[in-house]
């Protein structure tokens, strides 16, 4: 039922957008994970999906707390050519129809709570450099990337409370015009979390930082493209403290894969379906090691994007 | 810690046996400049970047020392496979790559691979003089091991890396991809272990790459000499000479 409204909505903005697009041929290869724009191009980006997040948290192989955020999302982005080989990019994202479902352990004696949520969720701000290379078929970037909300954070609009910055090395390879490898060196640091509670209490997620790399492959096919990626991260210390419940750990790791699927609509047009999915577990240290306690947060994303080249 | 210190004596004794007669009297100049290479060529940015990473990832380390290597088996994503790592990192990629391409080099009369040989014992040299250096001045406590204060920087990833980042350099990034892999197998399982924090990883990964790049950029620039080892007198320590 709410994908079926979510999904009307959708195609309605896209059949009313796609109808404007114009023919004139641009040299910008969109089925590129990081396409560079000339100067005075810009791209309107329109994306909608569904998002699932389950928090838990696991002590001698019963689950203590499970917490499960289930929502609508939809995004409204651009990235705008500058001179010198730079661009830039912003994107909002919106929650719609989220229903956050807590789970207790009976032992702990808290009671389940079922709290809806909507409104602002995040915005994500880029800048990329790309470089001069001598093979025409590599691909070299760097990118310093933000992401956050100006909205106090609680659990009635779940909006992204902290302030991330990250930076990335990009690079990519052509290879024999049919397959595109391509991957990413990162760094990122997400910031202190502060989240008021339905119940009136607050937690605080102290920051955390992650090094990894994702490794992706396309297959390129005319005007259709499959598109297939990978992420490993570690992590430092992820440490959330509430008067319920305090969660202190020394390290972690990230790992994930993401799979798309994209068409030409038009010359200067292309539509994606992607389905994305990444767990991280995060080492305890406040448990005793002769019981096997577990601590993870998996996420779950499908996404219907279309992306317009001005 | 003992391990790394010999290793560095034999490499320095390996240049030593492969020293050739120049006519140049640049060899502090050249081992200078080969010391700054990681600031002076394009490795900068890798000294940059790698700092910037490391710096990171210390501001968000808590100072927990806790219990003797305990880390829940989710919580690791090597598994109990760590030790492979553990093993291989000792420089085993460096030493096999060498003995290969030295005797490529000699039996098959093939300069490309002497080359290669040089440039993965210059990288390998430096990189570890600069690790057992800070290891032996920073002294951080190893997050499973506290009893140990030589974890700062990780060792088995600046190796590893210096490794991966010279056959990079001399073979293409297909076989560079491939050693990458290795390295990355190595620099994770020292986490995964709990022998090191994560900035450590980054910090080492940052020796390595940066020094065996930028040796590879003087290489190119066409500094070849080498550098000869004499024994001390109380045979506890290193001395470096140089003939003239």
């Amino acid at each position: 039922m709410l994908f079926d409204s979510f999904m009307i909505k959708f195609l309605t903005f896209l059949f009313i957008f796609n109808s404007a697009a114009y023919a004139q041929n641009h040299s910008v290869d969109l089925t590129h994970p990081f396409y560079l724009l000339e100067s005075g191009q810009f791209t309107l980006d329109l994306k909608g999906g569904l998002f699932m997040e389950e928090f838990e948290y696991e002590k001698a192989k019963v689950v203590q707390d499970l917490f499960e955020y289930k929502h609508e999302f939809y995004k409204l982005g651009t990235i705008v050519g500058l001179p010198q080989n730079r661009q830039f990019g912003i994107e909002f994202s919106f929650n719609a129809n989220g229903d956050l479902d807590k789970k207790y352990a009976p032992a702990l004696n808290l009671q389940r709570q079922d709290i809806p949520y909507k409104g602002f969720h995040a915005y994500d701000f880029f800048i990329q450099q790309h470089f001069e290379v001598e093979n025409s078929k590599n691909k070299l970037a760097f990118e310093l990337r933000t992401k956050g909300s100006p909205l106090k954070g609680k659990e009635t609009n779940n909006t992204y409370s902290s302030k991330d910055f990250s930076f990335s090395l990009l690079y990519s390879h052509l290879h024999s015009d049919d397959w595109r490898l391509y991957g990413t060196v990162h760094t990122g640091i997400i910031g202190k979390k502060k989240v008021y509670k339905y119940d009136g209490e607050i937690e605080v997620t102290s920051p955390y930082s992650l090094f990894g790399s994702l490794i992706g492959i396309q297959r390129l096919m005319g005007k259709f493209w499959l598109d297939l990626n990978g992420i490993f991260y570690l992590t430092t210390d992820y440490n959330s403290v509430s008067p319920s419940y305090t969660r202190l750990t020394d390290k972690g790791f990230i790992i994930g894969g993401k799979l798309t699927a994209g068409h030409y609509l038009t010359p200067n047009s292309i539509i994606t379906l992607t389905h994305q999915r990444q767990g991280a577990n995060f080492n305890v240290i406040t448990e005793d090691t002769s019981q096997e306690t577990e601590f993870e947060i998996e996420t779950q994303i499908s996404q219907l994007g279309v992306t317009w080249l001005f | 810690m003992a391990v790394l210190k010999f290793f560095f004596i034999a490499l320095l004794t390996i240049q030593n046996t492969m020293a050739v007669e120049t006519e140049k009297e640049t060899y502090f100049r050249d081992v200078g400049e080969d010391l700054l290479s990681p600031f002076n060529t394009p490795a900068k940015w890798i000294v940059l970047g790698g700092t910037v990473t490391t710096a990171l990832m210390y501001v968000t380390r808590k100072d927990i020392t806790y219990r003797k290597s305990e880390s829940f088996r989710q919580a690791q994503p090597l598994g109990n496979l760590g030790f492979i790592g553990e093993y291989i990192g000792y420089g085993f990629l460096n030493a096999v790559y060498s003995g290969y391409f030295y005797w490529d080099g000699k039996y098959n009369n093939n300069p490309k691979s002497l080359k290669a040989v040089e440039h993965m014992i210059r990288a390998t040299t430096y990189t570890m003089g600069l690790t057992l250096a800070l290891k032996s001045t920073i002294h951080e406590r190893r997050p499973g091991y506290p009893d140990d204060p030589h974890s700062f920087p990780s060792g088995h990833s600046s190796a590893s890396f210096a490794f991966a980042s010279v056959v990079a350099a001399q073979h293409g990034w297909v076989w560079g991809g491939i050693a990458h892999a290795m390295a990355s197998f190595i620099a994770i399982s020292r986490v995964n272990d709990d022998f090191h924090y994560l900035h450590d990883v980054t910090a080492g990964i940052t020796i390595g790459a940066s020094f065996a790049w930028g040796v590879y950029y003087n290489l190119e620039k066409g500094n070849p000499y080498w550098f000869s080892l004499i024994p001390v007198k109380k045979g506890g320590g290193v001395a470096m000479g140089l003939d003239f």
